[in-house]
């Protein structure tokens, strides 16, 4: 049964209600949702069938009130002289053909190294901002500069949809340690025991066991090939490759101020709204009577249909009062922030294949820090590189 | 117009076709006490949100019930929807149950 989404409700009234509704049965009219109300039958009917019950009318002397109409040709013409609308819509429509021959939006899907701000900075020291037009971006040129100056991506994928920049990237967990010598030979990045070693391609310089330093050869890169009576020895020079794993003592450093600045949030909020026009912002309210106070700031371009980004967006802005109090951490307190942060450097550790044989965490006061330092007994690959740990956990 | 009908539906038997559509007799369908729709229908004799006499060619058909409403309503067919009391068909008696 079709459902209609443009009709008319009428209201027919009349001794021969039924005649009128069996006659325009016969003629092809469809009359849906018909209730009987006190002495009229109200139904819905379409605009056109309405037009055609003008002579049934007459034949069944029924009075036909129209109580509803449910048509969009009936709104169209009832502003048909409002030319303020149609002036109205011509301008949007013209100012969003305008808007959407330039870039208003860029996003980024995959990046967790590299925060959006970062990855926006990086694309406006090449050239690449909002409000440039679409016709100029060469998405070709801006994978290659990522690909080629953030070594920690591994896959990058920059495309244009509608009106919006989108750039989707890969990133690797740790960068390998440049510790593959422009010779091609794998050199040892800590100092300890082998524990474990595959080669692949090269010639190995240790076995499982050995003592190694920093800085040593572990595999290198030249073949040697004895012939057949084992006297000529050939060399071939290739890339070293090989699985390493070096069982090391690694350490971690990290302070803490005893005094800080606690904030103690008073629960009186302030939310305003700000409009923001490509860099221009509008405010729409003010910070009254917040002396101090934290912002939470959400916002998001204005998008038609998730394709063309208007270069309006609006802004959210949350503010929470708080009120600064200076305190001092306890040796517990400190204790426990210390612990946490040397569980969390250990577990960036384990997700990065180091295995962690033990640890032992030492805190101590000095003067108006809390210092920390923990020794770690771990077995990490030769390439592994614990300074980029060390940076992301920060 | 009963030989007619008989006729018409002997035929539809031996045919394989549909005696609805043979002989033309109404096909009355319900669901629950909620709807009932009717096809193969003459007319409306009458219609109050009570009471529902529709004419068919073996008869009429009465609904009765409460908040009786034509949800549609086509030459071939109608659908009734309302909380149906009772659907009777009677040959050549006239009777309004109330």
């Amino acid at each position: 049964m079709k459902r209609i989404h443009n009709y008319i409700v009428i209201e027919i009234s009349g001794w021969e209600r039924e005649r009128f509704v069996n006659l325009c049965c016969r003629r092809g009219i469809t009359l849906y949702n018909c209730q009987c109300v006190k002495e009229t039958i109200r139904a819905r009917i379409t605009r056109q069938d309405y037009f055609q019950t003008k002579e049934l009318r007459r034949k069944c002397h029924v009075h036909i009130k129209v109580l509803k109409k449910h048509d969009i040709e009936f709104l169209f013409a009832r502003y048909r002289r409002n030319y303020s609308i149609i002036a109205g819509f011509a301008t949007a429509f013209v100012l969003m053909f305008i808007a959407s021959r330039f870039v208003w939006s860029i996003e980024f899907d995959g990046n967790y190294i590299y925060t959006d701000d970062a990855m926006l900075r990086f694309l406006n020291e090449h050239g690449i901002s909002t409000g440039d037009k679409v016709k100029s971006i060469d998405t070709e040129n801006i994978e290659k500069a990522i690909k080629d100056e953030l070594s920690q991506v591994t896959w990058v994928n920059a495309r244009i949809e509608g009106n919006i920049l989108k750039i989707s990237i890969d990133e690797s967990k740790a960068d390998e340690l440049d510790n593959v010598n422009t010779d091609g030979n794998i050199i040892s990045g800590y100092s300890g025991v082998i524990e474990y070693i595959i080669t692949r391609s090269g010639t190995p310089k240790v076995t499982v066991g050995d003592e190694v330093s920093e800085g040593d050869i572990l595999v290198e890169n030249t073949l040697y090939v004895p012939d057949d009576y084992e006297e000529n020895i050939q060399e071939f020079q290739t890339q070293a490759q090989a699985d390493i794993l070096i069982r090391t003592q690694l350490t971690w450093d990290n302070e803490l101020n005893a005094i800080y600045a606690d904030k103690i949030y008073t629960g009186r909020k302030m939310t305003t709204y700000a409009i923001s026009i490509d860099k221009y912002e509008i405010s729409l309210g003010f910070p009254r009577h917040l002396k101090e106070y934290d912002k939470v700031v959400n916002d998001g371009n204005i998008k038609i249909a998730n394709l063309i980004a208007l270069p309006v967006s609006v802004q959210k802005i949350t503010l929470n009062e708080y009120k600064e109090n200076e305190a001092e951490y306890s040796e517990e307190e400190a204790a426990a922030i210390l612990n946490e942060k040397a569980e969390r450097f250990i577990k960036h550790l384990k997700e990065n294949e180091v295995q962690i044989n033990d640890y032992h965490v030492n805190i101590e006061r000095s003067g108006d820090k809390y210092i920390a330092h923990a020794d770690i007994d771990a077995t990490v690959p030769a390439d592994f590189d614990v300074r980029k740990v060390e940076t992301s956990d920060e | 117009m009963v030989d007619f009908i008989s006729s018409g539906i002997r035929l539809g038997q031996m045919c394989d076709l549909s005696r609805d559509v043979v002989a033309g007799l109404p096909v009355i369908s319900m669901l629950g006490d909620c709807e009932v729709f009717i096809e193969n229908y003459r007319g409306i004799l009458e219609y109050s949100s009570e009471y529902l006499k529709v004419s068919t060619k073996i008869g009429n058909i009465r609904v009765s019930g409460s908040n009786l409403v034509i949800y549609h309503m086509n030459q071939d067919e109608i659908l009734l929807r309302g909380r149906i009391g009772k659907v009777s068909l009677k040959g050549e008696a006239d009777e309004k149950d109330t």
